[in-house]
């Protein structure tokens, strides 16, 4: 009888023939997931990832069964196994668990972040950045602090030096650039760092508004700024783009796909092909969000997340964003010192990137406060040098892991 | 070299190159956009 219900309701009944410890995680991310996908409706997350991320993290926990009628010991499911990795395994695999293909084929070699990267560009206005150059990328360097600190503290809590740059770009707030880096120096932890890295920077758009609102006093978050968009001509936009490719390519050669991904973005949208641009701004970037929040969810298997250095990556995470947070406003306070209070603090937290959420938080937090003022070009701005330079910061350190470090 | 070395070393690098990046962007503006 025991027997039979073990077959009927496999779910259940692995539950009991694992560890208490895993069967316990199992239970918490089922409930961790529900949560996610609940705030995620409710809109307090992002709902594009956190909807398919928390729907997956459920599934895969829920839905484990016995892979063998008679040997019991083996447990698996039939959604995702990110361990394969021998060839012939890899391909028996792909014919059975439903999301392998799309696993192995785009998420494990980076080409769903290089797709949502082409979709980023083709959402950049690069004029921006020309609104003030030096002061937007002097900010984007303070929204990086959080960075190189998360990587002594990384290094400090005994990771290795891959894991430690992996985990600390978390700083650099752009998830394709975690994930590329992790693919690059630490495979082994790429999925807890992936998982952890989207869920931080989907609590971005929760925190950083507690952040901002203690180091900016309400009196200064409506300052009023005077700018002038420059009327720069498409033909300039699409040579600076094509001549920055080639040359951040030449520079960091092992960053070239995440740069080229973005740049072509970038110069599809000045070149104005409409069929390509709607492609990239809405099928592919759209398809490619769903995939990742999908994937990043059935990724959080108990077995695959109850891993040592776990607790390390959720601290260094923390860590990296918070001061990566702390250090964009406190570039944006100098500026406002520097201009005589003519500068809004409030696009330092821009300076973190995060492309669209951190300027939209600038935006929303100023007309709070002030209706009429306008800084969400200059954040902007600030936001894609925050993108350029955590391209820099990830190729600088892939190329200088191993013999510097 | 130690983790803060290394650090500082990085960022070093990447303030060197963002600004060069920059330069080029206003470069290209003022030759082009003329």
């Amino acid at each position: 009888m025991t027997d039979q219900l073990v077959q009927i309701f496999p779910g259940i009944a692995t539950l009991f023939y694992q560890s208490p410890v895993i069967a316990c995680t199992r239970v918490g991310l089922i409930i961790f997931g529900l949560i996610l996908a609940y705030y995620g409706f409710k809109k307090v997350l992002e709902p594009l990832i956190m909807i398919p991320m928390g729907l997956g993290m459920i599934a895969i926990n829920a839905g484990v069964l016995f892979m063998d009628a008679n040997d019991l010991s083996k447990i698996g499911n039939i959604i995702l196994d990110p361990m394969v990795s021998d060839p012939s395994d890899l391909v028996n695999i792909m014919q059975i668990n439903f999301l392998q293909p799309i696993y192995t084929l785009s998420f494990s070699n980076a080409l769903i972040a290089c797709i949502v990267f082409m979709g980023i560009g083709v959402l950049s206005e690069i004029s921006f950045i020309l609104v003030r150059p030096w002061a937007c990328m002097t900010i984007a360097l303070f929204g990086e602090l959080g960075t190189f600190f998360a990587l002594v503290v990384g290094k400090w809590m005994g990771l290795s030096s891959g894991a430690a740059i992996s985990a600390a770009i978390i700083g650099g707030a752009d998830g394709p650039m975690v994930l590329f880096a992790s693919l690059m120096l630490a495979k082994d932890l790429f999925v807890p760092i992936a998982v952890i890295a989207y869920l931080y920077l989907s609590l971005t758009y929760v925190g950083y508004p507690y952040l901002i609102k203690m180091m900016v006093p309400a009196k200064y978050r409506g300052v009023d700024m005077e700018f002038d968009v420059p009327d720069v001509s498409k033909k300039t936009k699409f040579l600076m783009t094509v001549i920055l490719c080639a040359l951040l390519c030449l520079l960091l050669p092992v960053a070239s796909p995440l740069i080229l991904s973005f740049f072509i973005g970038v110069a599809i949208k000045e070149a104005e092909i409409e069929p390509l641009q709607n492609l990239l701004e809405s099928t592919l970037l759209y398809g490619a969000t769903f995939f990742m929040g999908l994937l990043l969810g059935v990724l959080c298997d108990a077995s695959t997340l109850l891993n040592d250095t776990v607790f390390k990556l959720v601290i260094i995470g923390v860590v990296a964003l918070a001061v990566s947070g702390v250090g964009g406003l406190v570039g944006g306070w100098i500026f406002y010192w520097l201009t005589k209070g003519k500068f809004n603090p409030l696009v330092g937290i821009a300076g973190v990137s995060c492309m669209p959420t951190t300027p939209k938080i600038a935006q929303k937090i100023a007309m709070e406060n002030n209706p009429y003022c306008i800084i969400m070009p200059i954040a902007m701005g600030t936001s894609i040098c925050g993108v350029i330079t955590t391209a820099i910061i990830t190729g600088v350190m892939i190329a200088t892991n191993g013999w510097l470090l | 070299m130690g983790p803060i070395e290394y650090a500082a070393v990085t960022y070093g690098m990447t303030i060197v190159i963002s600004f060069g990046v920059i330069a080029i962007i206003i470069g290209i503006n003022k030759v082009v956009g003329k």
